[in-house]
């Protein structure tokens, strides 16, 4: 059967205590203090270190960077009824009504569309990216000033030789 | 006393068994139902100091004359340091989420913002937990009860062995009534599962 206790038949007994046997907490209490008189010299030297509470701004000779907002937002002024006005930003093509300027968008550049050729010039692959182009990049022959030199008569007799 | 002494006291710290027996120890006791075990979290004064280096158990006991003089032997609630926790805990449980008995459960907590009475509430709550009145079966759901002592607030915290709705919010409205909380003072159960999840709301709410 479970033994239960109410808070007035317990604090019957607050003043009847004994540890049990053997049991010493006068190290644990001790401890305890120890521990207070620590964290309270910590306390205390960082207060030394910092009366205000906190680290001086120029603790290391320069001056800190305070880093300015970039995007500085300007809000319109109040009109004279102290009531500001504000614009909604249009959201692209991101409701119905978007939807319409969508259309309109796209009827308008049906008509004028533009081929445009891939410009594969600086690309680091040699593949042309144009098909056509590797015609254009086919191998020809040129005029070379060497070849030219050679004599046709040279030909014959070597031909005579053999 | 210099940081390293406090915690090599701390990791000495034991029971030191003595021969001698006191007159009392041989007067009829009243024993509790479970037998119980005080664990303290000592403040870090030392930024080697790990978790297990902090949390030591204290003392256990089973009966309710032990408990008293071990209540009238150690500081009170509003003596501990900032960043201490006392954890009641039934014997073979530790006060940790991993351990077995704990990890399928979650806890009660009501978070006060340095109340003038934390003595008289932290003693409820431990009275509530050792009569073990604050379960009206015998489910036997109670793992054990926490006094977080922190610069802003002190939380109280009862540990639950599981997440069942049914038994556990009835343990949850009485527990309300010990730490005296107003309608409007809602005290909330999470598990330990989500405790882990940063922004989890409440399993319950009482």
């Amino acid at each position: 059967m479970m033994v239960r206790y109410t808070e007035e038949e317990l604090l019957k007994y607050k003043d009847a205590g004994s540890l049990p046997q053997g049991a010493d907490l006068s190290g644990f209490v001790k401890m305890v203090e120890d521990v207070k008189v620590a964290l309270a010299a910590v306390c205390e030297n960082d207060e030394n270190h910092f009366p205000n509470g906190r680290r001086r701004s120029s603790a290391n000779h320069h001056r800190p960077i305070f880093r300015k907002n970039k995007h500085k937002e300007f809000l319109p002024r109040p009109d004279a009824d102290g009531w500001i006005t504000t614009a909604k930003t249009k959201k692209s093509f991101g409701s119905a009504e978007g939807e319409v300027s969508r259309d309109v968008f796209r009827e308008s550049v049906k008509d004028s569309f533009v081929k445009a050729k891939p410009n594969n010039k600086n690309i680091g692959s040699s593949k042309p990216a144009d098909p056509r182009d590797v015609i254009a990049d086919k191998n020809t022959v040129t005029f070379n000033a060497f070849d030219a030199l050679v004599d046709d008569e040279d030909d014959n007799e070597e031909g005579d030789e053999e | 006393m210099s940081t390293e002494e406090i915690t090599k006291k701390a990791n000495e710290l034991s029971l030191e068994k003595t021969a001698l027996t006191s007159a009392e120890e041989l007067a009829v006791k009243h024993p509790l139902n479970s037998k119980w075990t005080l664990w303290y979290t000592k403040p870090p004064v030392d930024k080697s100091e790990s978790w297990s280096d902090l949390l030591r158990p204290v003392i256990t006991f089973d009966t309710v004359e032990e408990f008293w003089a071990i209540y009238n032997s150690i500081p009170k609630a509003s003596e501990l340091p900032v960043k201490s926790d006392y954890h009641l805990f039934k014997e073979g449980i530790k006060p940790e989420w991993e351990d077995e008995l704990n990890s399928k459960g979650g806890k009660w907590s009501f978070q006060f913002k340095k109340p003038d009475d934390i003595n008289d509430l932290w003693t409820r709550s431990l009275l509530s937990v050792i009569g073990e009145t604050i379960e009206e079966d015998d489910s036997d759901e109670v793992n054990g009860i926490v006094l977080n002592i922190r610069k802003g607030f002190i939380r109280i915290g009862l540990w639950t062995r599981t997440c069942d709705e049914n038994t556990l919010l009835p343990i949850g409205e009485k527990l309300k009534k010990v730490l005296k909380l107003t309608d409007d003072m809602k005290l909330e159960f999470a598990s330990h599962q989500a405790s882990n999840i940063r922004g989890s709301k409440p399993l319950l709410t009482v």
